[in-house]
């Protein structure tokens, strides 16, 4: 039996997430026509987050995750080590399902530095060429932080971002972060009720001459009227937020109001417990539409003008090296095999523990935002002239949403003692009185870190597992190093009972879980022998497909990727919306 | 909390075939289960959950996979894992072993995906090949640089010398065995371990013993374990202790919320307000998701403002501070 062809629409995206949400919502509006192809289920804030507060489920099971029984990755530390599967979900934790991981995002809300927009040209400006670590290959991005800053603005305003602003207009303006980018306008809301500890970390800080701010969270701290014109409610800081829908859209997501917005249309469809299998391609390497097997088994094609890749940053680049033919023999994308290319990940650690003994926290209230950061050691805030190192990372500390099952395990439990037994009991009514400082660091680029196909190891369908390259690297160490000092430092400031720094970086391992923020693998770029895309993400060498998300980050910084890639899709979006869509299949021009 | 020191799951032996010497040489848990597993005749009823009256022991309870003397071993295992009396609750009396016997029942992973295509690798392969790609980078007269070969050797900018780290760790999760036969391999070995060192069965032991026996296991260093590492058993006791003891009460443990009052996490709430977060007070007693309100927030009214929830306690003042203002 043949594939089902269904009616060509101007667009179609796999995946059905933040980016394809923004992209849905804004295209449509135009009244384009766009389908959504979406591995996962159909799953609405009412009734499906309802009634979610089970954290065996959730944290442990990881329910709203990829199921990686059908499809998961393999790794390996260096190009001649073997690459094995990534049995159980672990480093990272994408997800699947209508609205995508956004739906179960913590939140942390950011723009990148202009400095991240131009890595290279400033870090070979101020510190000269030699200083980049040997073997990387950090570009600077095509476009810049400038002509970014409208479609943070927008996202920001759209879904209801809070936050103090550190620099309005160039003017730095007291509570905010005085190291981001100028904004045009103010957060829509105020910040987030801090924590205790945020709190206490902040006023540490400060004594030390540092710059905390209130983490900038899509999570609404008061009600708000956003793009939908839906009236949503403030956060009620329940604890249960982080791989967790929110149960009172509180937290913004795809579903709060792009999605909505979008089907209301009439023009917009999402087809879900859909998987992508191939990017459909003439004889003349142009995309036509993609080839799709629904729950049942059968295969579908959708044809299409624009084909966008906007599932996660992983599955976005396995998906264009699948997609061989004739035209493109290495796969979409992968003419001149840069496709897997700049895969990079972070550091996400917490260098340091404190106990703090009686005391209790509320470490369980709340979400993963109503801690306080500090970017006084992040990107090039701070002078590296004199250390053996490029880059930062964010320090962050009071955080919420402590449950026990991820939490209990590795407790401080003193010199000698064991995890287990009476001392472990001990340390468990101190459950609350342990308060971490964390980092998220920036990890480069390098040329021997790549995605590509694995040649073992299959998916439910018989294709081959993507295969991931990385390890962390010396400049990563360093900057470990470093930066664990001066989360030490504050933490003896916050005084606590007893301390516990981890001085270095231990090796990179699939488990446990350290952040979902992988990014690259089909890179933006001003030049088509150095990228995948130009700055929309469209695909040099298959000009009617475009990729979204952090899949077109030359390299990552040391916050959360998601601001920034649904900022790019509002412009992408726009870009879209101002062409001839069925003429972009003819060519960069 | 901290992500600083993570407990890595130990290299696993990756034998297909279930040890015939755990039948042969075990304490008689062996062959019980050879006769007993999967026909448990003296059920209590299945009265399960967090609502379970039942005044019958949790070993009695525990029989969807466990047969009697592998649950009173578990129970026994896990009692040193987080111990307790009735005053001061810890496994045996959160009824941990409860929790383990429905898990394993279902499989093991409960609804967590896993995946499970081979080839399956073991440790001693990956330690060969790392260790012929060590030979050749000595040959080649470099050592194991930043961009290749081995990934943890060297030195830090202050001069501390790394450590190397079992690279087969650093895959997570591979061996081919399930939690279910782990078990039912590894509980006669614990009793073999037992016998050989302190010439009794584990339930039999002093505490101070047992004690013994798991710090051999979690070390690696009972000589009985032979086709089945003794750290992976011990693993994933511990990991379901932490489950059985602090997951919600419908799982089969945390009986009475013993586990979340020796925290102080009130459990499945539903909201808490900024003031609270403030406040260093006492927790609220804990909540179950059984007695989670119900909550239609997103219920259409007609009117142009959310249905604010409801928080189903009498501490009021966090009902509605979500209202815009």
């Amino acid at each position: 039996m043949g594939a089902r062809v269904h009616p060509e629409v101007d667009v179609v995206t796999m995946g059905a997430g933040w980016t394809a949400g923004i992209l849905a919502q804004q295209l449509t509006a135009e009244g384009k026509r766009v389908v959504s192809l979406e591995r996962g289920p159909t799953r609405w804030t009412d009734p499906d987050f309802q009634h979610n507060h089970d954290s065996l489920h959730y944290r442990v099971r990881k329910a709203m995750m990829l199921d990686i029984s059908k499809e998961t990755w393999t790794w390996r530390p260096n190009t001649r080590a073997r690459a094995l599967p990534i049995r159980r979900l672990g480093s990272f934790h994408p997800g699947q399902g209508l609205g995508g991981a956004g739906v179960h995002w913590a939140a942390e809300t950011w723009r990148f530095f202009p400095s991240d927009f131009r890595y290279r040209s400033h870090h070979v400006e101020r510190y000269g060429q030699d200083r980049l670590p040997e073997g990387s290959n950090v570009q600077d991005w095509p476009l810049g932080y400038d002509e970014l800053e409208p479609y943070y603005d927008r996202f920001e305003w759209d879904v209801g971002v809070s936050g103090h602003a550190g620099n309005l207009r160039g003017e730095l303006i007291g509570e905010g972060n005085p190291f981001e980018g100028p904004r045009s306008r103010d957060y829509p809301l105020p910040p987030l009720q801090r924590s205790i500890a945020a709190a206490e970390f902040s006023a540490a800080a400060e004594d030390l001459g540092l710059h905390p701010f209130r983490q900038p969270a899509s999570i609404l701290s008061e009600g708000y009227r956003d793009l939908s014109g839906r009236y949503r409610s403030g956060c009620l800081y329940c604890g249960f937020c982080t791989r967790y829908g929110c149960e009172v859209d509180a937290k913004a997501s795809a579903l709060t109001a792009h999605i909505p917005l979008a089907l209301q249309t009439g023009r917009y469809e999402v087809r879900t417990g859909c998987v992508v299998r191939r990017i459909e391609v003439d004889d003349r390497g142009r995309a036509t539409g993609l080839r799709y097997v629904d729950q049942s088994g059968r295969e579908h094609v959708q044809p299409a003008a624009v084909v966008v890749i906007s599932g996660y940053t992983l599955n976005n680049v396995r998906m264009l090296l699948l997609s061989r033919s004739d035209a493109h023999p290495d796969g979409v994308g992968n003419d001149r095999g840069l496709v897997g290319a700049n895969y990079t990940y972070q550091l996400s650690q917490t260098p340091v523990t404190g106990v703090f003994e009686g005391r209790r926290f509320n470490q369980y209230m709340g979400n993963a935002c109503v801690q306080d950061a500090l970017h006084d050691f992040n990107g090039d805030n701070f002078d590296h002239s004199d250390l053996d190192f490029i880059g930062g990372a964010s320090v962050t500390a009071g955080g919420g949403e402590r449950e026990p099952l991820t939490s209990v395990g590795d407790l401080p439990v003193g010199d000698g003692e064991r995890n287990w037994g009476r001392a472990w009991k001990q340390a468990l009514r101190g459950w609350d009185s342990v308060v971490g400082i964390a980092i998220q660091g920036e990890s480069l680029p390098y040329r021997d870190h790549r995605l590509d196909l694995d040649p073992t190891y299959k998916d439910v369908f018989g294709d081959p597992l993507l295969r991931i390259t990385y390890d962390f690297r010396e400049n990563d160490r360093r900057l470990y190093a470093y930066l664990a000092k001066r989360c030490a430092e504050i933490m003896e400031r916050m005084g606590p009972s007893s301390m516990e720094t981890t001085d270095e970086l231990e090796p990179y391992t699939i488990a446990p879980y350290q952040s979902t923020h992988n990014t690259g693998g089909a890179i933006m770029g001003a030049d088509p022998g150095s990228s995948v895309t130009d700055s929309y993400g469209r695909v040099w060498d298959t000009p009617n497909v475009y990729v979204t998300g952090a899949t077109l980050y030359p390299q990552n910084p040391g916050m959360n990727p998601t601001g920034t890639l649904c900022a790019l899709a509002y412009r992408t979006a726009e870009h879209l919306n101002s062409v001839d869509l069925g003429s972009l299949a003819e060519g960069h021009g | 909390m901290t992500r600083s020191r993570p407990p890595l799951p130990p290299p696993a032996p990756q034998r297909v075939s279930i040890s015939r010497r755990g039948f042969l040489t075990g304490t008689g848990t062996g062959a019980a289960a050879l006769a007993v597993a999967g026909c448990s005749t003296d059920d209590e009823g299945g009265v399960r959950g967090p609502t379970s009256t039942s005044t019958s022991a949790p070993v009695e309870r525990a029989r969807q996979f466990f047969t009697p003397a592998e649950a009173s071993l578990v129970e026994a295992l896990t009692a040193r894992i987080l111990p307790g009396d009735p005053d001061d609750p810890g496994a045996r009396e959160a009824e941990v072993v409860v929790y383990i016997d429905a898990l394993l029942a279902s499989g093991g992973w409960g609804s967590e995906p896993v995946y499970r295509s081979g080839p399956f690798v073991t440790p001693e392969q990956i330690e060969e090949e790392r260790a012929a790609s060590d030979a050749e980078d000595e040959a080649a007269g470099g050592g194991g640089g930043d961009s290749s070969g081995s990934p943890d050797l060297g030195t830090t900018p202050f001069g501390v010398t790394r450590r190397p780290v079992d690279a087969f760790d650093r895959y997570g999760e591979q061996s081919m065995m399930t939690p279910p036969e782990v078990y039912r391999q590894g509980l006669p070995l614990v009793d073999a371990h037992s016998e050989a060192r302190f010439g009794a069965p584990f339930t039999e032991l002093t505490e101070g013993q047992q004690d013994q026996v798991l710090v051999a296991m979690e070390d690696g260093e009972a000589p009985e374990f032979t086709d089945l590492a003794s750290e992976d058993l011990f693993v994933l006791l511990r990991q379901h202790t932490i489950e059985g003891m602090f997951s919600d009460p419908m799982y089969g443990g945390n009986r009475d919320m013993v586990g979340w009052d020796l925290i102080g996490w009130p459990g499945a709430q539903r909201a808490y307000s900024p003031a609270e977060m403030q406040a260093e007070r006492p927790p609220r007693p804990p909540k179950a998701m059984e007695h989670l309100p119900a909550f239609e927030a997103g219920r259409r009214t007609g009117r142009d403002e959310p249905v604010l929830p409801q928080s189903g306690s009498d501490e009021g003042d966090h009902a509605a501070h979500g209202a815009g203002r």
